[in-house]
């Protein structure tokens, strides 16, 4: 039995049925969307391989719980892998099998309007677009993806460097 | 004391044990010195000592299609891709104040040295030519602790010879004279040196000259190495771990070769094969967590329906009739359930990504394909003149049998974890339930969904 329903909902329990060796829906399009689409909130201008650096960062559960944790301060992307190389650890790995995903999420927010690559190839928010889901709304889409919008303005914080100095830091092999 | 006198001699302190000195000295006496210098000079024991450290200091800075050896061409030897060579002399001073004099033993001593490998007749370089071809594509390297001053011309004219405002005939003047004994005096080691440099061709002279080279005042070798480590982006806090891994592991491969009566010579290549990982980001756990806490559920009503279970019961594998067939059932469901949550336990912390996952079911298939080929090739060559429905039942049934027990009994690794026998058995339940595996010869034919 294959499962096709989309979730955002923080779930341990079978996201796929136990019988499934397709594609693991865990990580999927509408959390691409939604993670990529509130840190350029946080962040409105950016180029599309700082883009990519999204992903593997907001779909870490682990790290995502850590910068919401209200006693933790982290001052930058270095100290954060100084403090916690555990979830850093295979990020080049997470980062390649993310790429499509990625990738995929971009186009469609390209598509709905939220976003546009401008001519010097950078992906601009689109501010004219009103701000995607109202407050109210907000609580359908599940913990999981609520967790990471919580977490989207200390991931875009982290990503202010150059991206050179970032790749080269979370060690992606290119 | 004469201990002290001995020590704070301009003696060259054989490296291999100084370290002994700095902590022992105090008890030794001159005559238990000299056997431990005889013994320590002969054994080629690898400690903790100077030329080591260089060694390892030059090893993380080697580049591609370099080489590095160890007390192979001389105390420390590095191979360029050109073609080029840089023999390396270590001479450590425990003086902490020592000069390098002009007429410092180690200093003739090495320059010595370095005649005779030039002059070597066996390495077929017995004529003048070859012994300049040779010179000319070699740097000679002496690294010392010791101080650099101004009162060693030596040193002065060679940096001036090289610089074009001395000739050589300047050099071998000073040498000659500072060689010279007083008059009533004999002449001295350092001056028998001096005197085997100077017996040596014009030519030969020019070009040794123009490539020997002093590194002076070289000591904490240890920082300069950890600070090579930092500038290859190895973070504050891992600077540490990362040397001592190097450190232990190259002492363990250099003792490995001496014991094999190898030479030990490391080129870039093997270098980068076996210190890379040492590198690489850490804080890792080496293993994935297995969670063997599994929310107990009762075997399904409808078992006999999941396809894992019908290809044991229809071959007879396992059977109602069996005293432990309820038991078997629980232990076949337990164990599936078990895999099944760790691998998505996995994925969705991120711990393994799912072109891992990808990859460990096609090897885990690659594995249950060897035993499955291996138990029914002899049926498949049957086959080839009979047909299947011809087959004995009880003879498939049989093969079937086997072929499951030797895949249970196969360990299967996901990220450098070994998974146990849990694990393993449920990833190869899980498999057969979809299925993409089977235990009887027609498995693909009786079970698998179009």
């Amino acid at each position: 039995m294959k499962s096709y329903v989309i979730s955002t909902d923080s779930t341990f329990k079978e996201s796929s049925s136990v019988d499934s060796i397709e594609n693991n829906l865990y990580n999927n399009e509408m959390i691409g969307v939604l993670s990529l689409y509130f840190v350029m909130e946080k962040f409105p201008v950016m180029s599309p391989s700082k883009a990519m650096l999204i992903l593997p960062l907001t779909t870490h559960n682990a790290l995502v719980s850590y910068l919401n944790d209200s006693r933790t301060k982290v001052k930058g992307l270095e100290q954060l892998i100084v403090k916690k190389p555990e979830f850093f650890s295979n990020f080049n790995q997470r980062f390649y099998s993310l790429l499509e995903l990625s990738i995929n999420s971009i186009l469609i927010l390209i598509k709905l309007d939220l976003i546009k690559i401008d001519q010097d190839g950078q992906l601009r928010i689109n501010s004219l677009s009103q701000s995607l889901f109202e407050d109210s709304k907000r609580p359908l889409l599940g913990k999981r993806a609520l967790n990471i919008i919580q977490a989207s303005s200390s991931i875009a914080d982290l990503l202010v460097e150059e991206n050179q100095n970032l790749y080269l830091q979370l060690r992606v092999k290119l | 004391m004469v201990l002290l006198r001995y020590v704070q001699s301009s003696r060259i302190i054989p490296k291999t044990y100084y370290h002994y000195l700095d902590g022992v000295s105090r008890l030794l006496t001159k005559v238990d010195k000299s056997v431990q210098e005889q013994t320590a000079a002969e054994t080629k024991s690898i400690g903790f000592d100077y030329q080591y450290y260089y060694f390892l200091y030059k090893m993380i800075q080697l580049e591609t299609g370099q080489s590095i050896g160890y007390e192979v061409k001389d105390d420390v030897h590095i191979d360029k891709e050109n073609g080029k060579l840089i023999l390396i002399q270590l001479k450590h001073s425990i003086d902490t104040k020592a000069n390098l004099t002009e007429k410092d033993g180690d200093l003739w001593k090495t320059i010595s040295n370095w005649i005779k490998i030039i002059n070597d007749k066996t390495q077929n370089r017995s004529n003048l030519a070859n012994q300049v071809n040779y010179i000319k594509n070699t740097t000679f390297l002496l690294v010392t602790n010791k101080a650099e001053t101004s009162t060693n011309k030596f040193i002065q004219l060679i940096r001036n010879f090289k610089n074009g405002t001395k000739k050589l005939s300047e050099i071998k003047d000073h040498l000659t004279q500072i060689s010279t004994p007083a008059p009533g005096k004999d002449p001295s080691v350092v001056d028998s040196y001096i005197s085997l440099l100077l017996a040596q061709n014009d030519d030969w002279l020019k070009a040794f000259i123009k490539n020997i080279d002093f590194l002076m005042s070289k000591d904490s070798l240890i920082d300069a190495i950890k600070t090579k480590i930092k500038e290859k982006n190895v973070i504050e806090s891992r600077i540490d771990d990362v040397y001592e891994s190097i450190d232990s592991n190259l002492r363990s491969l250099i003792y490995e070769t001496v014991k094999s009566g190898k030479k030990v010579t490391i080129s870039f290549d093997l270098y980068y094969k076996k210190f890379t990982k040492f590198y690489e980001m850490g804080g890792r756990r080496k293993k994935l967590i297995i969670r063997s806490h599994t929310p107990k559920k009762p075997v399904p009503v409808d078992h006999l329906e999941y396809t894992s279970i019908k290809q044991l019961v229809e071959t007879e594998i396992i059977d109602k009739r069996d005293y432990d067939f309820y038991d078997e059932l629980i232990r076949i469901f337990t164990d599936k359930l078990l895999m099944h949550n760790n691998e998505q336990r996995w994925l969705q912390d991120g711990e393994i990504t799912d072109d891992e996952l990808k990859e460990f079911n096609k090897l885990t298939i690659r594995k249950w394909k060897q035993v499955f080929d291996r138990i029914h090739a002899s049926l498949k060559q049957e086959l080839r003149r009979k047909e299947l429905k011809d087959v004995d039942k009880d003879q498939l049934n049989a093969l079937a049998l086997n072929c499951y027990h030797d895949v249970l009994g196969i360990q299967l690794t996901l990220d450098e974890t070994d998974l146990e026998v849990e694990l393993s058995n449920g990833k190869f339940y899980l498999l057969s339930n979809q299925p993409v595996i089977g235990w009887v010869y027609d498995w693909q034919e009786r079970y698998k969904k179009l």
